[in-house]
């Protein structure tokens, strides 16, 4: 079950709790318990990821993703701690509705993001309009908006604050997303399903070799594609270190007269190993490698502050994080690659268009989500990157979800999980840039500045100098001592 | 009807706040074991009832 229209009241019953709540400790207490109760709920995935490929056992899968709940919601403590402050001002709405953008958007900077508010207005066509201006966190601070403003009229402060509400309207005078213009590129995608406990051998991996070859010639022989995508390396497909494979990638370009895009295992000058993507020309030779930047805390490497997993386990992963954005040149037009959990940064993902993107793909292996929500939840997080960036957005995964998305943020066609198939992408290039591409995160830094300013305008009162009214009130006769 | 106590209120308040949140995404009633073990627990409670 899913209910997006909860989206715009879901902050009111917490900041009514918070208002009703006089000491700060508690104020945050009450943030910190709905964020972990969120965390929890949200990302429940995360303990299977810890428990199997983290190699941490159940209960030391639990403990962890416990920590982690009670780290990621001091956010939300922090938020309830301070919006109980601006609640009280006469600038509540618009106040509490910028901190809720500031804070959301230092989540990815803390090291892990996943679902903003914002998210939740994929399918809305009218706060959706603010996200090529404005990326996720407008939306966000639309949607926070809404909350206080219900809470605010549910606590019957001030009314002459609703006017604050006349935000969410001007929405209207923002223009419509324009539809996309019709298709004229064809991409094939290959979903190879590939367990991820398969234990590998040099047989078993010679077999997947051939067989995604095999596949990719079928499709490429049907459909006629200008590339071939396979998804993030869902098996030990080693293109720098494995001289076969490289060879049947050369030829695999050349047969199918295709660019060939694929997830491997790069390598830095040290040594350490990269979640890379790299592109052949259809002669077969290799145009360049993109190296993962945003790399998955306890999957791809363990955060700092959890550095005692790593006396746990030593399964958690050691991949070393990319420097480098770029795009790869395809005929004359130009491609960016994000990798996996990459979609949760829109920051990131606006350079690639920047960079001159005329359309996105995002290659993943989410099978170690395990068969959970989080597929569900990363393909509703990748279809509001095509919306900031106005591109046309393929999505290659082992196992699902295979998808194409188009500029608007819909799924024109999606494969089903959990088999092995090859998919048709139909596609168009755009190059046009949104406000979003070229200045991303602007609003919601600005939202973290502004709330700041707000607080400290709510503190003035407490410190401002003495007047002569207040001077002359507390040498009245009340104020003497008898 | 007895009210509750102002910090359990407030309490219930946050975390109704938490679950419109969760509810607000795709959440784990995706999960694709889910409907498998609803139907088992449905199963089971037909078998007990008759």
């Amino acid at each position: 079950m899913r209910v997006c229209l909860f989206a715009p009241l879901a902050l009111a019953p917490l900041l009514i709790a918070l208002y009703r709540e006089t000491r700060p400790l508690w104020r945050f207490l009450l943030g910190e318990a709905a964020g972990i109760v969120y965390w929890f709920c949200v990302c429940y995935w995360i303990q299977f990821v810890l428990e199997v490929h983290g190699g941490m056992g159940r209960w030391g899968g639990w403990g962890t993703f416990l920590l982690f709940c009670v780290a990621k919601a001091i956010h939300l403590g922090l938020f309830g701690m301070l919006s109980a402050v601006l609640i009280r001002t006469p600038w509540a709405i618009p106040s509490i509705a910028l901190l809720w953008t500031g804070i959301e958007r230092t989540h990815g900077t803390f090291g892990f993001a996943w679902l903003a508010l914002g998210n939740a207005a994929i399918d809305m066509e009218l706060p959706l309009r603010i996200a090529p201006f404005a990326g996720v966190c407008g939306i966000s601070f639309i949607f926070a908006l809404t909350s206080a403003t219900v809470a605010v009229l549910i606590l019957r402060r001030d009314r002459r604050q609703l006017w604050w509400f006349a935000a969410v309207p001007a929405l209207l005078v923002l223009p419509a997303i324009p539809a996309p213009r019709t298709t004229d590129q064809t991409a094939v995608a290959i979903q190879p399903n590939v367990p991820e406990e398969e234990d590998w051998t040099f047989d078993s991996a010679n077999r997947l070799r051939e067989r995604l070859i095999n596949e990719s010639l079928t499709a490429a022989e049907a459909g006629h594609p200008s590339l071939i995508i396979w998804p993030e390396v869902p098996g030990p497909l080693y293109y720098y270190q494995d001289f076969v494979f490289r060879e049947a990638a050369a030829k695999l370009a050349r047969t199918t007269n295709a660019y060939f895009l694929f997830g491997t295992v790069g390598q830095t000058p040290q040594g350490a190993p990269l979640n890379s993507a790299v592109m052949l020309r259809p002669d077969g030779s290799l145009i360049d490698r993109y190296d993962k930047i945003n790399l998955v805390p306890f999957g791809e490497y363990v955060p700092s502050f959890f550095g005692f997993v790593n006396r746990i386990t030593k399964e958690a992963g050691d991949f070393v994080p990319g420097t480098r954005i770029l795009t790869f040149p395809l005929d004359s037009h130009n491609l960016g690659v994000f990798i996996c959990y990459e979609s949760v940064f829109p920051a990131e993902v606006r350079q690639f268009v920047k960079r001159g993107a005329n359309v996105l793909v995002n290659i993943s292996n989410d099978g170690y989500f395990g068969k959970s929500a989080a597929r569900e939840q990363h393909l509703e997080i990748a279809r509001m990157r095509a919306v900031e960036n106005r591109r046309w957005l393929l999505r290659a995964t082992n196992d699902g979800i295979t998808a194409v998305i188009d500029p608007l943020g819909r799924v024109t066609k999606r494969w089903p999980m959990y088999i092995d198939t090859s998919a048709r992408m139909d596609f168009a290039y755009r190059s046009d840039t949104t406000f979003y591409t070229r200045y991303g995160d602007w609003f919601a830094w600005g939202c973290l500045i502004a709330s700041a300013i707000a607080l400290g305008l709510s503190q003035l009162p407490h410190y401002s100098p003495r007047t002569p009214e207040k001077l002359s009130r507390a040498g009245s006769p009340g104020h003497r001592r008898p | 009807m007895k009210k509750l106590p102002e910090p359990l209120l407030n309490f219930a308040l946050a975390l109704l706040s938490a679950f419109l949140l969760v509810l607000t995404f795709p959440n784990p009633v995706f999960d694709a074991g889910l409907p498998f073990r609803a139907a088992c627990v449905g199963a089971a409670v037909d078998r007990a009832i008759s």
